[in-house]
């Protein structure tokens, strides 16, 4: 499929490809849009604290992909008798 | 119907005064993402609720394709989709109407489930969203529902504007 032959909310977008991952960025901004819009006590601040959210929940997500990482790749394979 | 106030919420005033439930805002909240806010006088935290919702779940569309919102097929899902509203309703509605039917695209038979006793090939829609796409837009709706039920009960128990204690 192409970009001139896709319909837009119709038909689903499949030009991502192997970057598919990265749709993780905008879910956790919109998260952090409605969680913020609901728990800001002072709005003059929210988007500092959405990008400060958003930031902090997508590190949080990489340091858990590579501790998980480091467990299969070496923590198991390790252990002796494994 | 009264709720007493957190005192320790985050964002939440720090008088333990009791408020009635807003229960307009609440079935507000539901037909549109944040109208319940705007109803009590919040017009900006309304509108910031509002696109973070709708953004999500139409962008979820956008990236599966209005398939990933489908009453049917996907029952589990829909009944956290249809917490955004209408808007969940209208996009299984339009799926149905397009897509299933074949008015748009074309309808093509799907490999065999079973070879025994499988009865005729169903025909899906050349649009239906498969692989990640779908999994994915199907996730941003969800989502987007479960976001919505967040602002609905934001809604609920926040005083309007005029009761606020203005922010230091």
């Amino acid at each position: 499929m192409t970009w001139l032959a896709w319909i837009p909310f119709l038909e689903p977008s499949g030009t991502l490809g192997p970057l598919w991952w990265l749709l993780i960025v905008p879910l956790t901004l919109g998260i952090a849009m409605v969680h913020r819009a609901c728990h800001c006590a002072d709005l003059s601040r929210y988007w500092r604290e959405v990008v400060g959210m958003t930031t902090t929940s997508l590190v949080v997500m990489a340091l858990l992909g590579v501790g998980i990482w480091a467990v299969l790749e070496w923590a198991l394979p390790a252990i002796p008798g494994g | 119907m009264y709720l007493a106030r957190a005192t320790h919420g985050i964002g939440m005033s720090s008088n333990d005064e009791d408020h009635p439930l807003n229960l307009p805002a609440a079935v507000l909240g539901l037909l549109l993402p944040g109208a319940g806010q705007i109803s009590l006088g919040h017009l900006k935290r309304g509108l910031l609720a509002m696109a973070g919702v709708l953004g999500l779940f139409l962008g979820g569309i956008l990236i599966g394709g209005v398939d990933c919102v489908d009453r049917k097929e996907d029952r589990l899902w829909f009944y956290l989709q249809a917490c955004t509203g209408p808007i969940a309703f209208a996009a299984d509605w339009v799926n149905d109407s397009y897509l299933r039917s074949g008015a748009v695209g074309e309808l093509v038979p799907t490999p065999p489930a079973s070879t025994v006793n499988r009865g005729p090939d169903p025909r899906v829609s050349s649009l239906k969203g498969i692989t990640y796409a779908n999994e994915i837009g199907t996730l941003y709706c969800a989502l987007a529902g479960l976001l919505n039920l967040v602002v609905i009960l934001d809604a609920v128990t926040r005083p309007p504007r005029e009761f606020e204690e203005p922010t230091r």
